[in-house]
């Protein structure tokens, strides 16, 4: 490294000194004094939860401002006239702001393991955090390059930052517009139950999902772990909460890795754009089509599937698109490809919508599952008025229980393969009966764990007809064990 | 020694810069003088390295001087509205300065003095032309090889003028620095850069030794006993050329005897020629070349 790049560096941290200074100090008062003097009202408390959750939202809302910040000297014409001319390479003048970025990120990591020694329960748990605290970083640097590779393409400083909003947005819309898109698609396709989860690689999908809430899901992870292993005596062994939370969480190597990938590729984007960047750039009309395009397309896209089959949504999300071309081009304008593009993406929202729901979920959702499949069984019935006792007289055997709220059903899941084979029939005939509303006497809920330990959930109406066929059901159960 | 081949650049749909070659040897004071929207202030840039150039290349001992740090290194550039950081001074200034520049404490301190300025005062609290000073102080004690000045007089006062003149030969003759100014201030152009280039509609008009160049051109004031014919002066090289009845006022290019002798087959009753200074040469060739545009 150049005795050039040397000094840059050193003035990098002259230059932001106060800055610096400031944010230590709001971290130290914000990690140390609730470490210090929280007291936990329950005994059950996971050390450090509330540290936790503070370095997510300190490593994410850094990784938002600091590239505007570091790179905002781009955007304007008499920095860039300073900036520019000085004797580095675009490269390693790219590669020092980047760097010095990183590190301040860093700054939040770092403190909060130092303060985490500073507390007797915490400093037991301190394998659990570091790698806590490691997967943040790694999150909030891949967001942080993603953030970069906008900013740089940005050439005024408002763009960067409807640039960066939007892409925080887009990562946060994406996922839930699939997620959205997809529960409604099941809800049309199986009225009466399942989830996405049961039908869609959920897990796989998740890891197109952003690092921003890809890093929520890795703080849920070690809470929800946590607290699935929490015993009366409160002694969880580390190594048992470690394998739990990183190979049952939603993030996985596999996670991990995707985005470390997104991240690199991002910051190899923002280094050949800085580099190919021209001077004359700096406060001219910002017109990369990773900018206003993307976002334009993208917001405006994940709208359009959650709110094709709704009027008022619909209508929504036009004029959000209205509005960001506005932003876009600083001017009301009103052209045939904005009204084609806009058309094309309504239409195509629509024509998936269609399409999942008539080939069912692309044939990858079904109501019932075969006798081979299924593990255990459970049953449950509602009764909204009335009695059991003139449906079904006595109890047929103690595996049934009559609970109160005209509540009947099995004790626990059940084994058996006669129950099994029983209800799976139950289930196919009950579903081709149907019921006029006006008749419905309950409900009946049939749960399944299946061989791959995926729990399925259906539910039925009954009424006057279905009557005959649930006591049959019942009676059958009760002969066949 | 800096050299410009076949330079152009285009900013956005506009050619700002055609075919510009140059050379600017160490150890001179380039002047570099045109219209508004010349192209001036976009070539200083391409110098320091802000702008890539479209076509061409712009070289500092045979290495190109886009994103290559040993030629930056060697340049600085001054730019007409100077950037300074949010709440700096002077002093902080040049603490930034001299992390890149061989920046002369002493010289740093003996321009403070002969420019009486508070390097401890917020830069944003200076006036333009206290302002335009310091930029110039930091410049001029980078000691950098190439001294590039956007505007070098704007907004400096007549003794301030004089200082900085004084303080710009003495450290070409010092350092052989070289120092390449725009600026529209002619007259102190014509007494302080001993070479100049003229660029109008982003050509090349005029480049060379400052006396030789204006040597070269003539005013010439004539009246005769009968109508002037344009067609008499057809042979010449002339600039422009303004006819009233009688009498004509030329700008001619070319050698001065041969001039006269040729004007005198035309037996004139008075020929006058005046000498040209700068600002008399950049009129004329603007005027010139909007005639030859129409």
């Amino acid at each position: 490294m150049s005795v050039y790049a040397i000094g840059y560096g050193k003035w990098l941290f002259h230059h932001y000194r106060k800055w610096l200074w400031i944010y230590l100090s709001i971290l130290m008062l914000v990690f140390l004094l609730p470490t210090l003097t929280m007291t936990y009202e329950s005994r059950g408390a996971m050390p450090m939860e509330w540290g936790c959750v503070l370095l997510l939202f300190l490593n994410q809302g850094l990784a938002l401002c600091l590239p505007i910040v570091l790179f905002r000297y781009l955007m304007n014409k008499r920095s860039t006239d300073l900036y520019l001319p000085l004797p580095f390479r675009k490269r390693t003048q790219f590669l020092l702001e980047y760097g010095f970025g990183l590190l301040v990120l860093a700054m939040a990591s770092v403190i909060f393991l130092v303060v985490a020694l500073l507390r007797e329960d915490s400093r037991s748990f301190y394998p659990v955090l570091l790698v806590y605290a490691m997967g943040a970083y790694l999150f909030a640097a891949i967001v942080y390059s993603i953030y970069t590779f906008a900013v740089v393409k940005c050439n005024s400083f408002w763009d960067s930052v409807v640039a960066v909003l939007g892409y925080a947005l887009l990562q946060v819309l994406f996922m839930s517009s699939v997620e959205t898109l997809l529960a409604i698609t099941v809800s049309r396709v199986l009225p009466y139950g399942g989830s996405i989860y049961e039908f869609f690689p959920m897990r796989a999908l998740s890891m197109l999902n952003s690092p921003l809430l890809s890093s929520v899901s890795w703080l849920e992870g070690i809470s929800n772990a946590y607290y699935a292993l929490q015993t009366q005596a409160q002694s969880i062994p580390i190594g048992e909460l470690l394998e739990v939370w990183l190979t049952q969480g939603n993030v996985g190597v596999g996670v991990f890795l995707w985005q470390a990938l997104l991240g690199l590729a991002m910051f190899w984007g923002a280094l050949v754009s800085y580099e190919r960047r021209k001077g004359e750039d700096a406060e001219q009309r910002t017109d990369s089509k990773w900018i206003y395009p993307l976002l334009l397309t993208g917001l405006t896209g994940c709208l359009l599937l959650v709110n094709v089959s709704s009027g008022s949504g619909f209508l929504i999300t036009l004029l959000v698109f209205v509005l960001l071309h506005f932003v876009a081009e600083r001017k009301i304008t009103l052209r045939f490809g904005q009204i084609a593009l806009f058309g094309a993406m309504s239409f195509g929202a629509a024509a998936l919508s269609f399409l999942l729901v008539n080939t069912q979920g692309f044939h990858l959702i079904h109501e019932f599952y075969e006798r081979e499949e299924i593990a255990e069984v459970q049953v449950h019935m509602m009764l909204f008025d009335g009695d059991w006792d003139d449906i079904i007289g006595e109890l047929p055997s103690d595996n049934w229980i009559l609970g109160e709220n005209g509540e009947f059903g099995l004790r626990t899941f059940s084994r058996a393969d006669t129950m099994i084979t029983l209800t799976v029939q139950m289930q196919k005939e009950i579903s081709q009966v149907g019921t006029d509303g006006s008749e419905m006497m309950g409900n009946i809920y049939v749960s399944y764990i299946l061989n791959n330990g995926q729990r399925i959930e259906r539910w039925y109406p009954f009424g006057e007809a279905q009557l005959a066929l649930i006591q049959d059901y019942i009676h059958a159960t009760n002969q066949g064990e | 020694m800096l050299e410009l081949s076949h330079v152009s650049k285009c900013l956005g749909k506009k050619q700002v810069l055609k075919d510009v070659s140059l050379q600017i040897e160490d150890g001179s004071i380039l002047g570099l003088i045109g219209p508004n929207g010349a192209g001036k202030s976009t070539l200083l840039r391409m110098i320091a390295g802000v702008y890539r150039c479209d076509g061409g290349r712009i070289t500092l001992d045979g290495e190109r001087v886009f994103d290559h740090r040993e030629a930056k290194s060697q340049i600085l550039f001054i730019s007409d509205d100077p950037f300074q950081f949010f709440h700096a001074t002077l002093r902080e200034m040049k603490a930034f300065y001299a992390q890149w520049y061989e920046l002369d404490e002493a010289l740093y301190y003996q321009y403070l003095q002969m420019f009486q300025l508070d390097e401890r005062k917020l830069l944003k609290q200076f006036s333009k032309g206290m302002k335009r000073q310091a930029f110039i102080l930091l410049g001029l004690a980078a000691q950098p090889r190439y001294l590039l000045l956007d505007e070098a007089f704007d907004g400096l006062d007549p003794l301030m003028r004089r200082h900085f003149k004084h303080v710009i030969a003495q450290r070409i003759a010092d350092r052989q620095m070289s120092v390449v100014m725009a600026s529209h201030d002619l007259k102190e152009m014509e007494g302080l850069c001993d070479h100049f280039m003229m660029l109008e509609g982003g050509c090349l008009r005029y480049s060379g030794d400052m006396q030789e160049t204006l040597g070269q051109v003539h005013r010439i004031q004539l009246a005769f006993a009968q109508e002037v014919q344009p067609e008499w002066f057809a042979q010449l090289d002339v600039v422009t050329m303004n006819i009233k009845s009688r009498v004509v006022n030329l700008y001619v290019r070319g050698d001065v005897e041969r001039i006269k002798e040729y004007l005198k087959t035309y037996k004139p009753l008075v020929m006058e020629i005046l000498p040209v200074n700068l600002e008399e040469l950049f009129i004329q060739e603007v005027m010139h070349q909007k005639e030859v545009r129409r």
